[in-house]
């Protein structure tokens, strides 16, 4: 080490406090902003990539925020729903026979465990790139397949079963919760699809309660019977139904009414070209009865809120740098005060006047580098333990 | 210029800048290894004198050589490098650095001074002159943990390890009691002997004045004479 720096180092040294809370407000003022804009940046990028892989999303009228942070990262929210029968509209099919796009159902109303459990169309799992780490993807009603840290959470693995989460424990015509057959675990994506479980979306009808199983009516003589004609069997709503679907009861599952009518609470669409696209998004905004947004478009807006926010944000930031330097200026200049007769015996033993400006910028320098030190490894920690996009979305 | 000298000052005038009080020198004449004490009342000049001898102060008129070198024709840097290099300087209150060891104190002058370059001989040097002032225990202690003798002691070791032609201490034996005294001052001209070194010693201590070969007397109106 050479002589100014050890004697800089030294003295920073044989005042650790004053060294510590110089580097720390250095450090603080620093780490702030920096931070700031590093976990912003962060979590624009995570919401817009998710974002610019999803073309357009398709719902009910309503807050195109809510829709879009839905539909994308599974946020719960209780959306309006609209019929699956409108899958043929929305894909554009409706009108022609060649589709403008493939419209993929989601359905969100419910949970296991706590995590969404989210019905989707099968196309789904290849649009998001979503395949197996172990089992299957759900290939019958009743299947769940976990995402890879929801597997890891609930420590569960194909051939276990998780149940939902009872959403109207005072319904008694639907069953207070399914028992679902977990039949694989996805394979890790970083992302919101890892904290989720996905069914097919005949399930989450089955979740509904639009789709249903029991025992046979025609076979019924209990109480549960209120009345037979010919043409019809009128049972009691307390009837029990299936909790559970297996190879054995599996037949007796059913809807009363237009399977078209099954509720889904948004629609993805993967218009097969941008002019497709463009023809999706007027003729069914123009429509009125339903929406399609642009999540793209919808993320950039809900950015420009927070990029607001983080402009008034800075803004302090910068003021509490200021004052932090003025304070550190101002303790360094007392330090310096204080040391006066030191620096006058160095000068008379024949130390330059350079020198000794050199010693003070010496320690200056320690100083800041020890509070960039600390900002730094501040911030290491904070990206590392930086909760993502989704869990503060929830 | 008289090249057995080791410090020769002539028809030296200097004033301090708010012009209360002139120094005059007619001709003074240090011999290389002559020890001198220099005495007088308090604010007759001796600092200032210090400070002329070792270009610490430029003289208004007059000129001051050391160790062959006219001082006042030398740029400021210069004259610092000659002052590092060539004079051990001892403060009365030590002035030694609280956040250094002993060992890091006496080689201070290494430090802080490109003129000098701290080789493994400095260090060496440093060593055996804590042996020898009998303060090798100290040269891993702060300052603060040292007896005010053994601090005096550390101070005189700093003066003497860049081995210079002129020792100047200033008051060093004022904060000592007189057993202290007594041994600082001691070792102080037993090194300086032994390197064939110049001394000058600043003191109002009238016992010490018999160890000098010569005393110089600075008067109240600013003159320096022979006492």
């Amino acid at each position: 080490m050479n002589g100014p720096l050890l004697l800089a180092w030294r003295h920073m040294a044989h005042h650790p406090a004053r060294t510590t809370i110089l580097s720390a407000c250095l450090g603080l003022a620093l780490f702030l902003p920096v931070a700031a804009a590093l976990v912003t940046d962060d979590y624009r990028q995570g919401l817009s990539s998710r974002a610019a892989h999803t073309p357009l999303i398709a719902g009910a009228p309503g807050n195109r925020f809510d829709l879009t942070l839905a539909t994308l990262y599974y946020r719960g929210q209780d959306l309006a729903t609209l019929p699956l029968s409108a899958r043929d509209t929305l894909s554009g099919a409706g009108d022609s026979s060649d589709a403008l796009a493939l419209a993929i159902p989601m359905h969100q109303r419910f949970t296991a465990r706590g995590a969404p459990l989210v019905g989707v169309g099968f196309e789904y799992f290849a649009f998001r790139d979503l395949s197996p780490a172990a089992g299957t993807l759900p290939r019958t009603l009743g299947d769940v397949v976990l995402g890879a840290e929801l597997a890891s959470t609930l420590a569960m693995a194909p051939g276990d079963t998780l149940y939902s989460d009872p959403r109207e424990v005072y319904d008694i015509a639907r069953p207070a919760a399914l028992a679902l057959s977990v039949c694989g675990v996805l394979a890790a994506t970083g992302g919101p699809d890892d904290r989720v479980a996905f069914v097919d979306i005949n399930t989450a009808s089955l979740l509904d309660g639009l789709l249903h199983g029991h025992d046979d009516a025609d076979a019924l003589d209990d109480p549960a019977l209120l009345g037979r004609s010919p043409s019809l069997v009128v049972v009691s709503p307390a009837l029990i139904e299936h909790n559970e679907v297996t190879s054995v009861n599996a037949a007796d599952f059913h809807s009363h009414g237009d399977r078209g009518e099954l509720p889904v609470t948004s629609f993805v669409l993967v218009p097969h070209s941008a002019k497709a696209s463009t023809l999706l998004s007027s003729r069914i905004n123009n429509g009125g009865q339903w929406q399609v947004v642009s999540p793209r478009a919808v993320i950039d807006d809900l950015m420009g809120f927070v990029f607001r926010i983080k402009t008034l944000f800075d803004a302090v930031a910068g003021l509490l740098i200021g004052t932090t330097a003025l304070l550190v200026g101002l303790v360094l200049a007392l330090s310096m005060r204080l040391r006066a007769d030191e620096m006058t015996t160095l000068q008379r033993i024949g130390c330059s006047k350079s020198m000794v400006a050199r010693l003070h910028a010496l320690e200056l320098g320690c100083v800041v580098l020890l509070g960039a030190g600390f900002a730094a490894g501040m911030l290491a920690l904070t990206m590392t333990w930086l909760p993502d996009v989704m869990t503060v979305l929830n | 210029m008289n090249l057995d000298a080791m410090l020769s000052l002539e028809s030296v005038r200097f004033a301090h800048s708010d012009g209360g009080f002139q120094l005059s020198v007619d001709a003074l004449t240090i011999a290389r290894e002559e020890r001198v004490a220099c005495m007088g009342p308090s604010g007759s000049g001796k600092t200032t004198l210090v400070h002329l001898m070792t270009g610490i102060l430029v003289p208004d008129e007059g000129s001051v050589c050391l160790a062959g070198q006219e001082l006042s024709s030398l740029p400021d840097s210069d004259r610092r490098a000659l002052r590092i290099s060539r004079v051990g300087m001892v403060f009365q209150q030590f002035a030694l650095l609280d956040h250094l060891t002993g060992l890091e104190n006496i080689l201070l002058p290494y430090h802080i001074s490109p003129a000098l370059t701290l080789e493994s001989g400095a260090r060496a040097r440093a060593r055996e002159l804590a042996l020898t002032m009998g303060i090798d225990h100290a040269l891993s202690r702060r300052p603060q943990r040292l007896s005010q003798g053994e601090r005096q002691r550390l101070a005189i070791c700093r003066a003497l390890v860049t081995r210079p032609g002129l020792v100047i201490a200033d008051e060093p034996t004022g904060n000592l009691d007189p057993q202290a005294t007594a041994t600082t001052l001691d070792l102080l001209m037993d090194q300086v002997t032994r390197r064939g070194a110049t001394l000058l010693v600043v003191t109002h201590d009238r016992a010490l004045l018999p160890r000098f070969d010569r005393v110089l007397q600075t008067t109240d109106d600013g003159q320096v004479v022979a006492a």
